[in-house]
């Protein structure tokens, strides 16, 4: 349906359809909805990361350069998608930045402990939540430096 | 009775024992006077051989049995009564020469016909020959089943209560996490239409939409308050000794930047110490002085002293119980606004507000929290005022317990 190539860089799990529509219009407000592609819980992510089902098309879902990851999903939660990232080799280096309602400790040392690079407590205010995805973009596109993107690999 | 007594040929407890008691009046019994007391008593007491056959035994046991006292002489108790625990103690007190105790046993002999399974303590004591060795046994069975009964009902509601306070936590948990959620939406999506259509901003559209997102900010403040008020008694932590001059102290401090906004004046007097939540009690006073800064006339100078009362004695309006017979007094006076006495009640129960919301800040949960708090303690708290001269709040707590103080 999608005759540009994708620029999906960032990919983020989260079942709840208000929220996606808030952080979708939040990139919008900064001009980077292409940039930004859902899926709706841990299971879907694991098989867009490894073009399996509904995301075989390796051209159309190639790897992402970050994931969001929110950790209250049905069937397989944040907690236990990101344990298997971080435990493939293949998928280890995708930086996975957390963006969760929780504010539990429990979950903050949990997800640091299995690899997770940033934990971030979801903003209550929009305006917030554009703010965020600005420092999102700058500190992870243009500070820091990422291993390539995983365009031209094929499975 | 006194018939199967004689017959039976007790030795008595002096002829087995070789010991002789003597010097006081009540050891010199008769045949006559011990067997008065035998049957009088409501203790179970069986006398038996070393081979647990049973010389005689009191009326009471006989009643708990069912059965005549004279059926018992010659039977053996074991044979009468088989238990697989009963019977190594028994050979271990006959072994061993010492008396063994058991405590809340429960028999499915005695008593069989009370429609609830009865409950003894029960001891075995040897009475042994000049030589030492154990001639005969006297087992004493004292009936506790009322008391077993009582202590396990008793555990009954303390486990009924403790499921009962997982329940609210549960519950609380839901309503700050599930009941905020929605919530939330509502303003962000709010916040939304104003960012997008900035121009809708002075139109009747986002009048409606700020209104909206101002009752849902109102909803979440409720929710969070009611919580605060139902976590008084599941979050509460165990009493301990805390000076009241300290908790008031830190109250204060947490209310400095709105103190030094009004430049209110605030005075402390020497508190007493009390068993307390000490959070608590730094929530208590923290409310009533915030309270206190907070309905004043617009200019009118803040001015609050926490002061304590006369301890009071029992008194007829008081409903302490006769383990906590006093009551020291905390009093938190101000010179606001004051409230009418007629609505003196209504003050304390949540959500309750004597004002309009633009006239003063805040959903009106403080002094429901307060007497929350204070009747946790055990204690109570009121509030005496006339409108437009200042309110003083009263707040007695039980005071710490000095043994030696408090009257018997």
């Amino acid at each position: 349906m999608n005759m540009k190539p994708p620029i999906a860089k960032i990919l983020m799990a989260e079942d709840d359809p208000d929220d996606q529509l808030l952080i979708r219009e939040a990139f919008r407000e900064c001009g980077m909805e292409d940039y930004l592609r859902f899926v709706e819980n841990g299971e879907e992510l694991m098989d867009y990361l490894h073009n399996r089902e509904d995301y075989a098309d390796v051209i159309n879902f190639p790897k992402p350069v970050l994931i969001l990851l929110d950790l209250n999903m049905p069937r397989k939660d944040g907690r236990e998608a990101l344990e298997e990232i971080k435990k493939e080799a293949g998928l280890r280096a995708i930086p996975v930045v957390i963006l969760t309602t929780s504010k539990s400790e429990r979950d903050v040392v949990l997800c640091y402990d299995l690899g997770a690079n940033s934990f971030i407590t979801k903003p209550e205010k929009q305006e917030t939540l554009v703010n965020l995805v600005r420092d999102l973009e700058k500190y992870w596109f243009k500070i820091v430096e990422l291993p390539g993107p995983a365009e031209g690999k094929t499975a | 009775m006194t018939e199967s007594g004689k017959t039976t040929g007790l030795p008595t407890a002096n002829e087995a024992c070789n010991e002789r008691v003597t010097g006081h009046p009540l050891f010199h019994l008769s045949d006559r006077e011990l067997e008065m007391i035998l049957s009088a008593i409501d203790l179970l007491i069986v006398y038996m051989d070393r081979e647990f056959n049973i010389v005689r035994v009191n009326r009471a046991f006989a009643e708990a049995d069912g059965r005549d006292e004279r059926f018992f002489s010659g039977q053996n108790y074991l044979r009468l009564y088989p238990d697989g625990e009963i019977e190594p103690i028994f050979r271990h007190v006959v072994t061993t020469g010492e008396t063994y105790r058991v405590q809340g046993k429960s028999s499915r002999y005695l008593k069989r016909n009370q429609d609830r399974p009865s409950h003894w303590d029960l001891a075995l004591i040897p009475v042994k020959t000049p030589r030492e060795q154990v001639a005969y046994l006297i087992l004493t069975l004292a009936d506790m089943t009322d008391r077993v009964e009582a202590a396990g009902k008793v555990d009954r509601y303390v486990k009924e209560l403790e499921r009962s306070n997982r329940d609210l936590e549960e519950f609380a948990y839901i309503a700050s996490h599930d009941l905020q959620e929605p919530l939330r939406k509502i303003q962000s999506f709010g916040e939304l239409i104003r960012r997008r259509f900035p121009d809708s901003l002075d139109t009747d559209i986002g009048n409606y939409v700020k209104r909206m997102v101002d009752s849902a900010a109102r909803m979440r403040t409720l929710i969070d308050s009611l919580l605060d008020y139902s976590r008084i008694g599941t979050r509460a932590k165990p009493l301990r000794d805390v000076d009241l001059s300290t908790a008031a102290r830190e109250a204060i401090s947490n209310l400095e930047d709105l103190i030094n906004r009004t430049k209110a004046r605030v005075e402390i007097d020497r508190l007493p110490a009390v068993q307390a939540d000490y959070g608590q009690m730094v929530r208590l006073m923290q409310n009533l002085v915030e309270n206190g800064l907070k309905f004043q006339k617009d200019g009118n100078v803040p001015s609050i002293s926490i002061k304590t009362g006369p301890v009071s004695p029992p008194g007829a309006e008081d409903t302490e119980t006769p383990s906590n017979p006093r009551f020291c007094e905390i009093r938190v006076t101000d010179n606001g606004i004051g409230f009418n006495e007629a609505h003196r009640e209504r003050i304390f129960k949540p959500f309750q507000r004597l004002h309009g919301r633009d006239a003063y800040p805040g959903v009106g949960i403080g002094l429901a929290i307060c007497r929350r708090i204070a009747e946790r303690h055990g204690g109570n708290i009121t509030g005496k005022s006339r409108p437009g001269t200042g309110s003083t709040f009263i707040v007695r707590l039980p005071c710490k317990h000095d043994s030696d103080e408090v009257p018997s």
